[in-house]
C-alpha cells in the first residue's frame, strides 16, 4: 500500500485522502488474526512459542509499514483432531477473525480443515506436515487450506536421498502415535526402499511416553544402521538419553525437532545428541533479522514453532497487500502470494502448498550446526 | 434393682444431620443388668446405641456413665471410659483370624493381660477356640456373633451395647447367645443395652424392657411387665393382648 | 535369548514406576474406599518439588531426595485436612468430583506457575551406566528398582506388624467394626493418605530424572496405575503391585513380538478379560462384609 502511496505523491490531495483513508481503516477495523495451536496438555508449550512469533511479527509490521493493523486471538486445540475442529470454529465463530494461523499440529488441523468451507475463512499452518493436508487442501477440495512449511513427502524426498547418500543400508522408524508421527512414518517405509534403504520396521509410542527401553531393546536386536525418530523434542531427549544408557549404537535421523534448543536442554547433557540429524523445515541461519529481534525481546533464540508462525503471520500480510484484508481478500490474496523471505520462497502451488528451504541441521559438540540448505526441495 | 444406675440418658436428641430422629430419650440402666430396647423398624433403636457410643453426636440431652458426663466425648474416649459397642450386621474383620480380631478387641488397651483375656474368651466361647487360626469371614454366622461379642469384651466394658444379636442364628444359637448374655451380666457386672427383634426371647431374660416410640420411651419397666403389657404385646410381640387368651 | 532378558529387566523397570503410583491409589481406596483420581498429580508435584530445591535451592540429588519425601508428607497431611477428610463419608459422585476436580487444579496450577514447557533435572547416578549380563542399565533406574522394592517390604512391614497398620487394615475391612472397637478412622485416614503421598514421593523424586518434568507427566502413568489396581483386586495393595509389574513385563513382551502400539490394546484388553473372568480382579478379595 506505501509504494502506491508515495507514487501518487504528487498529488497531495489525493495523498493525504488516501492516508487518511488508511488510517481511519486501521484503527476502524484491525484484521483479526486467530492462532489455533496447543496451549494446554503435553505439549502445550508450542501454541505460547507461535504466539511470541506471531506477536514479534505483528509488532514489526505496526512500526515497518502497512496501513492495516493486526489484532491476535488464540485458541487451544490441543493438538488433537477434536481439539482442531473446536479452536478453528471457535475462533471463526466466536472471535470472528479474518484468517486463522495454524495448527501447528498435523491432527488438530486436520480435524480443524473442514470447518473452514462454512466460514469462508481461509488458514495458513506454518507447522503441520502431514501429506494428507497438501492433499486435501486447494485443488485437492479444500480451497481454504494453506502450507506455508514444507510437507513430509516434500521433506521426506530429499531427507531419503539424504539418508542413502549417507551411507545408511538398514533403518527402523520410531515413531510418536498422532497424525504427524504415523503420516511421516507412512511417508520413509514408502521412501527409504526407493532410496535403497531397507526399512526394517515400525514402532509406535504414545505422545508423552517415558519409557522407550522396550522399544530400544527391541530395535537394538535387529541392529539397523539408523533410527528414524519422528517425535516432540522432549521424546527426542528421552530418546537421546535411554539411547546412551542402553548403549545403542545406530545413527539418528530425525523429524519434528530434535535438533532443537528445547531438546538439547532437555537431554541435560546436549552432547547426547551428538550425531543426530535432523532434515527441518526451519533452522537458525544467519541471515534471518527475526533471529535477533526475537532474542532481543525474549532472551531465548526463537524455537521454531515460534520462527513459522512469524513467517506465517508474514505471509498473511503479503496476502493482505494483495487482495485486502477481509476473508475473501486473504483467500484470493494467499492465491497470489510469490514473496521471498529469509527462509525461502513462498509462493503456493495448486494443492496450496509453499516451498521455501529445507535444511539439514546435525548436532556436533551438543550445538546445532546447519550442514546443509536445500533450496526448491522436490 | 436398687443402687446407682451405671448409664443415664437425659433428653437425648439425635439424628442424622437435619433428619431427626431421637426426640428426648431418657430412662438409666444399672450394673449387672440386661435391658432390651423393642421397636419397629426404622424407630431409631440402632441410633439409639450409636448415640450412647458416639457414632452419632447427640444434639440435646446428656449421657452419663458412672454419674459423669460422657456426651462430648469422641467414641474411643467413651470406650476407654467403659461403653462398648457390637453394632447391627457383621462387625469383625473378615479377612484377619479370630485370634487377630480378638487383639484387634483390645485395640485400646495397652497392659499385659491382653493375652490371658483372649484365652478367657476362648474359654468363654468355646466353639471360637477350635478356629483360633481360621478367618473370621470364614466362621459360621453364629460363630461371627459370639467373635463379635467377645471383640466386645475384650475392653472389658462397664456397659455393652448389642444390637440385634440374634440377627440370624437358629434357635438352638439363640438360645445359646441370650443365656451367655444374661451370665456375661450377672457374672461380670456388665449392664446390657440390648436391641432385639426377638422380643418375646429377649424380654425373658432381661431385668428391664424399654420401648422406643416416635423417638422417645413409650413405655419401659421389667422383662415380666413388658411381657404382659396389653399394648406392647399387640404391637411389638405379635402376641393377644391379654396374655391369658387361647 | 538376549532380547528377552533385557526385555524383562525393562519390563521390571517400567513396573516399578506403575507399582510405586498404584499402590498410593490401592491404598487409598483399600482403606478409605476413596478413589483418588489426583493421585497421579502428587507424583508431578513431588517432581516439581524436586526441581524447585535442585534448581531455586541449588541442592545435590542426594540431599534434595529426601527434602521432597518430607515436603509430600506435609503434602499428604493438607491433602488429607483440605479435601479427602471432608469427603470421607460422603457418597462416591462427591469423591469423585473432589479428587478430580484437584487434579485439574493441580495441573493447571503447574501450568500457570512453570509454563507448560518440560524440564529436565540431571541426577549424577543417570550418566552411571552399568552392565548387568546382556542388559545395560543406568545406576538411577536400578536406585528405582530397589527403592521400589525397600518402599514395599516397609510398607508391607508397618501394615502387618505396628498398631497404625494393623489399624489400616481393620479400617480397610470394616470401618465400623473398627470404630467399635475404637480406631480412630480419622487418624487412619491421615496415615493412609500420606503414605500414599509419600510413595508417589518416592516415584516422582526417583522417577523423574530418568524422563522429564511437565504439568501432564503423569497422565499415561496414572492409566497404568489404575489399571493394576483395578486388575491386582480394587483395593489390594499387594495385588495392584503384582499387577503393575504384570503390566510392565506385558508390555514389553509385547513390545517385542507385535508392533509396539498394540502393547496398550493388549494391557487394556488383558485388564478386561481378567474382569470377564475375575470380577474382584486377579488377587481380589472375595470375603468382604
Ligand atoms: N446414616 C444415616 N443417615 C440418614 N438417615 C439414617 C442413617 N441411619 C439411619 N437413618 C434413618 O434413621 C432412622 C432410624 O434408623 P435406625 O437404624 O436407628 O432404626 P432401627 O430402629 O435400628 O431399625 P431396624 O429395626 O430396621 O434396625 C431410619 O429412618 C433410617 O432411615
Ligand atoms: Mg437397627
Amino acid at each position: 500500500m506505501r509504494p502506491t502511496a508515495r507514487r501518487v505523491g504528487v498529488v497531495p490531495i489525493c495523498l493525504s485522502a488516501l492516508l487518511a483513508a488508511g488510517a481511519a481503516f486501521a484503527q476502524a477495523k484491525p484484521v483479526k488474526v486467530g492462532l489455533s495451536s496447543a496451549f494446554s496438555g503435553h505439549v502445550g508449550f508450542i501454541g505460547a512459542d507461535a504466539r511470541r512469533g506471531i506477536e514479534l511479527a505483528i509488532e514489526e509490521l505496526k512500526t515497518a509499514n502497512t496501513a492495516v493493523a493486526y489484532e491476535l486471538s488464540i485458541a487451544d486445540d490441543e493438538c488433537t483432531p477434536a481439539g482442531g475442529a473446536t479452536a478453528f470454529r471457535r475462533l471463526m465463530d466466536v472471535q470472528q477473525v479474518d484468517v486463522i494461523i495454524g495448527s501447528g499440529c498435523s491432527g488438530a488441523t486436520l480435524g480443524g480443515m473442514p470447518t473452514l468451507m462454512d466460514g469462508k475463512l481461509s488458514a495458513v499452518t506454518y507447522g503441520s506436515t502431514n501429506p494428507k493436508i497438501t492433499e486435501g487442501a486447494g485443488v485437492g477440495g479444500n480451497p481454504y487450506m494453506w502450507r506455508m512449511n514444507l510437507n513430509d513427502t516434500i521433506i521426506g524426498e530429499t531427507f531419503a536421498a539424504f539418508i542413502a547418500k549417507d551411507g545408511v543400508k538398514s533403518a527402523h522408524i520410531l515413531a510418536v502415535n498422532n497424525d504427524f508421527g504415523r503420516g511421516a512414518a507412512g511417508v520413509y517405509q514408502a521412501l527409504l526402499p526407493k532410496n535403497d534403504v531397507k526399512v526394517n520396521g515400525a514402532d509406535f509410542f504414545s505422545q508423552g511416553a517415558s519409557d522407550l527401553r522396550a522399544l530400544i531393546s527391541k530395535i537394538a536386536a535387529r541392529s539397523p544402521d539408523a533410527i528414524l525418530l519422528f517425535g516432540e523434542p522432549p521424546d527426542c531427549a528421552l530418546m537421546a538419553r535411554q539411547k546412551r544408557e542402553m548403549n545403542l549404537k545406530a545413527k539418528i535421523f530425525s523429524r519434528g525437532g530434535c535438533y532443537t534448543d528445547e531438546s538439547l536442554k532437555l537431554m541435560g547433557d546436549p552432547r547426547l545428541g551428538d550425531g543426530l540429524t535432523e532434515a527441518a523445515y526451519w533452522a537458525r541461519t544467519p541471515d534471518q533479522p527475526m533471529v535477533e529481534a526475537y532474542r532481543k525481546r525474549h532472551g531465548d533464540y526463537p524455537p521454531y514453532n515460534a520462527a513459522l508462525a512469524y513467517y506465517a503471520m508474514m505471509t498473511v500480510d503479503q496476502a493482505v497487500r494483495k487482495a485486502g484484508p477481509s476473508r475473501d481478500g486473504i483467500t484470493k490474496g494467499l492465491a497470489q502470494v510469490d514473496w521471498k523471505s529469509a527462509i525461502g520462497p513462498i509462493k503456493f502451488d495448486a494443492n496450496h502448498q509453499a516451498r521455501p528451504d529445507l535444511f539439514m541441521v546435525r548436532i556436533e559438540n551438543g550445538e546445532q550446526k546447519v550442514i546443509e540448505t536445500i533450496s526448491n526441495a522436490r | 434393682m436398687a443402687g446407682e444406675p451405671v448409664l443415664q440418658l437425659q433428653d437425648v436428641h439425635a439424628g442424622y444431620g437435619e433428619i431427626r430422629i431421637l426426640k428426648g430419650v431418657s430412662f438409666a440402666i444399672e450394673p449387672g443388668t440386661v435391658t432390651s430396647v423393642i421397636g419397629a423398624n426404622g424407630a431409631g433403636k440402632s441410633t439409639l446405641l450409636k448415640t450412647i457410643f458416639g457414632m452419632v453426636q447427640a444434639s440435646d440431652g446428656a449421657i452419663r456413665l458412672d454419674g459423669r458426663d460422657v456426651t462430648g466425648l469422641k467414641s474411643e474416649e467413651r470406650l476407654q471410659r467403659g461403653i462398648a459397642i457390637v453394632p447391627q450386621g457383621r462387625c469383625n474383620f473378615p479377612l484377619m483370624s479370630v485370634q487377630e480380631n480378638l487383639e484387634l478387641g483390645a485395640f485400646i488397651r495397652r497392659d499385659g493381660d491382653i493375652k490371658a483375656d483372649i484365652e478367657a474368651m476362648y474359654g468363654l466361647f468355646s466353639s471360637l477356640d477350635a478356629k483360633r487360626k481360621v478367618i473370621a469371614g470364614n466362621l459360621s454366622g453364629g460363630e461371627q456373633q459370639m467373635l463379635e461379642i467377645a471383640m466386645a469384651l475384650m475392653t472389658r466394658p462397664r456397659v455393652m451395647l448389642l444390637d440385634e444379636p440374634s440377627l440370624g442364628l437358629s434357635p438352638r444359637m439363640l438360645d445359646y447367645v441370650f443365656s451367655s448374655i444374661r451370665d456375661l451380666a450377672r457374672g461380670h457386672g456388665t449392664a446390657i443395652l440390648m436391641v432385639e427383634q426377638n422380643a418375646v426371647q429377649a424380654l425373658r431374660i432381661s431385668d428391664r424392657g424399654i420401648v422406643i416410640e416416635l423417638g422417645r420411651v413409650s413405655h419401659q419397666g421389667s422383662g415380666v411387665e413388658m411381657l404382659s403389657e396389653p399394648d406392647v404385646r399387640r404391637a411389638y410381640l405379635g402376641l393377644p393382648a391379654d396374655r391369658n387368651a387361647p | 535369548m538376549e532380547l528377552l532378558l533385557n526385555q524383562l529387566i525393562n519390563g521390571l523397570t517400567a513396573g516399578s514406576e506403575y507399582a510405586l503410583i498404584a499402590a498410593g491409589l490401592a491404598l487409598i481406596f483399600g482403606v478409605l474406599e476413596v478413589v483418588n483420581f489426583a493421585h497421579g498429580e502428587f507424583y508431578m508435584l513431588s517432581s516439581y518439588y524436586l526441581y524447585l530445591l535442585m534448581t531455586r535451592y541449588n541442592l545435590p540429588y542426594v540431599v534434595a531426595v529426601p527434602l521432597v519425601i518430607v515436603a509430600m508428607i506435609l503434602s499428604g497431611v493438607i491433602f488429607y485436612y483440605l479435601v479427602i477428610r471432608r469427603v470421607l463419608s460422603r457418597s462416591w459422585q462427591l469423591q469423585l468430583i473432589a479428587t478430580l476436580a484437584l487434579s485439574i487444579v493441580m495441573v493447571n496450577t503447574a501450568i500457570v506457575l512453570s509454563g507448560p514447557v518440560p524440564k529436565y533435572l540431571e541426577s549424577p547416578l543417570n550418566s552411571q551406566i552399568v552392565q548387568i549380563g546382556m542388559a545395560s542399565i543406568s545406576v538411577q533406574r536400578l536406585v528405582v528398582l530397589a527403592a521400589t522394592a525397600i518402599s514395599f517390604a516397609t510398607l508391607y512391614a508397618v501394615l502387618k506388624y505396628t498398631r497404625i497398620g494393623k489399624a489400616m487394615r481393620a479400617v480397610a475391612q470394616n470401618r465400623e467394626a473398627a470404630a467399635a472397637v475404637g480406631i480412630s478412622v480419622e487418624k487412619v485416614g491421615l496415615a493412609t493418605v500420606v503414605a500414599g503421598c509419600a510413595l508417589a514421593g518416592v516415584a516422582g523424586a526417583l522417577i523423574s530424572p530418568l524422563y522429564t518434568i511437565h504439568p501432564g507427566m503423569a497422565a499415561l502413568v496414572i492409566i497404568k496405575a489404575f489399571a493394576a489396581v483395578i486388575v491386582g483386586g480394587f483395593g489390594n495393595v499387594t495385588g495392584a503391585v503384582l499387577a503393575a509389574f504384570l503390566i510392565g513385563l506385558l508390555e514389553a513382551l509385547v513390545t517385542t513380538v507385535l508392533p509396539s502400539e498394540y502393547a496398550d490394546a493388549f494391557v487394556f484388553g488383558g485388564m478386561i478379560l481378567v474382569l470377564l473372568v475375575r470380577p474382584h480382579g486377579l488377587f481380589g478379595r472375595v470375603a468382604r462384609s
